[in-house]
């Protein structure tokens, strides 16, 4: 997602964080390269003129159209002189870097396991052919390491949500690192629905035993209750909240490491010419390579803890309790007794 | 995972790799569990924190009693939240 980077340095009022952050943003246009910019529809509603839709094109270099105009990422109304008119609420509905980046994920992941599906109605009975069998064992480890252990018996109906929450992180964790995508799953946004859908699920799935143990945590004093009640509620409530922060902080961080280090060739120039920036370069260059390997893995093990840390949580809230299954062993290490 | 490994007793590199792929989940999924727990207790902590001062701004306490009381008892709160979760030996 950095190649670009070398393009973009002004020449002598180079900022590496600005840099930084433009990449690591959303943006109004999909900037593959500088100068090469794709320009995305802009969609507007606001109460006086209602929705409006027009090319990013027009207001790519802080261009003022139709009396809009972008300022640090966010479209704003402007007056007749120029200035940004604050009274006017402009909802932005557009297909922004990473919404089009989140439906371009959205046809290869349908494309891809309809292929997959077709396979297996084709190969029935016979071993399966090309993407089908590159898929067979993430598929299965999804279902055997992930769904069956956690959440037990009951698994089969949380798979659908599992694979496709896998397979989503997936494909845009790696799409994330191709040169000049989009930082999709290193979007908050992005990671708070599908903490959201994770949350629901859990809680709809909830079993007496789950919401009895929120209710009325067996072995505590009644007079501790009113304290205990809002602390398991609190608790479930970080759950996932701890699965939005963590996809999103190790996207992003990933992110922000090569960008730094590729950032290194240019600060290095501005304190010493050109030919310190050429003579740094090689060894930036096998560092940037180090890290994208490294964030080709945590693509991969980010796909996989989200998708297992929603088992676990679907798993405790669908679980049959202890007491007829395991005994006093187990009531034993509750940390209330 | 006994059962697959039996199902191959003459693929002996087969059983090693199965093997070396059940060690590697067993370790992402302590990994993962902890890290949860890390995440979990610093958003408990700035919960409590945030409730505390948006409390004491609204009320106008000239001491910041609200603060004081809920981030004291969101850090219990998380340690209590970190215990429950840990595996039960």
């Amino acid at each position: 997602m950095a190649q670009e980077t070398h393009e973009s340095a002004e020449h002598g009022e180079f900022n590496v964080g600005d840099m930084i952050m433009h990449h690591i943003k959303d943006e109004h246009g999909w900037e593959l390269a500088h100068g090469l910019t794709i320009p995305l529809p802009v969609i507007l509603y606001t109460q006086d003129r209602g929705l409006e839709v027009f090319s990013s094109s027009h207001i790519m270099h802080d261009e003022v159209y139709n009396g809009y105009k972008e300022h640090e990422g966010d479209i704003h109304r402007v007056t007749a002189t120029g200035e940004i008119d604050e009274s006017v609420k402009v909802w932005d509905f557009s297909i922004t870097k990473n919404v089009a980046s989140l439906l371009l994920s959205a046809i290869i992941l349908l494309v891809v396991f309809f292929s997959v599906r077709n396979g297996y109605e084709k190969n029935k009975g016979r071993a399966p052919k090309g993407i089908q069998s590159f898929l067979e064992p993430i598929i299965l480890f999804v279902r055997d390491e992930i769904a069956k252990p956690n959440i037990g018996p009951k698994y089969e109906r949380y798979l659908p949500y599992l694979l496709t929450l896998f397979f989503f992180i997936l494909i845009n964790n790696l799409l994330g690192l191709l040169p000049g995508g989009a930082n999709l799953t290193g979007n908050i946004a992005v990671t708070l629905v599908l903490a959201v859908i994770s949350f629901l699920i859990t809680n709809f799935s909830g079993n007496k035993h789950y919401w009895a143990h929120i209710i009325k945590p067996t072995g505590v004093p009644v007079a501790l209750l009113p304290i205990m009640i809002p602390v398991e509620i609190v608790g479930v409530f970080m759950k996932p909240f701890s699965l939005m922060v963590r996809l999103f902080a190790n996207i992003t961080a990933g992110h922000i490491i090569i960008l730094s280090l590729l950032g290194l060739i240019f600060i290095a120039r501005n304190l010493g010419g050109t030919g310190t920036g050429l003579a740094v370069s090689p060894l930036v260059t096998v560092f940037a390579l180090f890290m994208n390997g490294i964030e080709l893995l945590v693509a991969f093990l980010q796909a996989f803890i989200f998708t297992l840390l929603t088992s676990m949580y679907i798993g405790s809230a669908v679980e049959e309790h202890h007491e007829a299954d395991h005994g006093i062993g187990y009531e034993g290490a509750d940390p209330h007794h | 995972m006994a059962e697959t490994t039996e199902n191959n007793p003459e693929q002996p590199d087969d059983e090693a790799q199965r093997n070396l792929l059940k060690k590697a989940t067993e370790k992402t999924t302590s990994y993962a569990q902890y890290s949860s727990i890390a995440f979990q207790m610093l958003g408990t902590i700035g919960l409590g924190v945030w409730g505390g001062m948006k409390l004491d701004e609204w009320q106008g306490n000239e001491r910041p009693i609200w603060t004081i009381v809920l981030s004291l008892t969101a850090i219990g709160a998380s340690l209590y939240l970190f215990i429950r979760q840990l595996p039960k030996y």
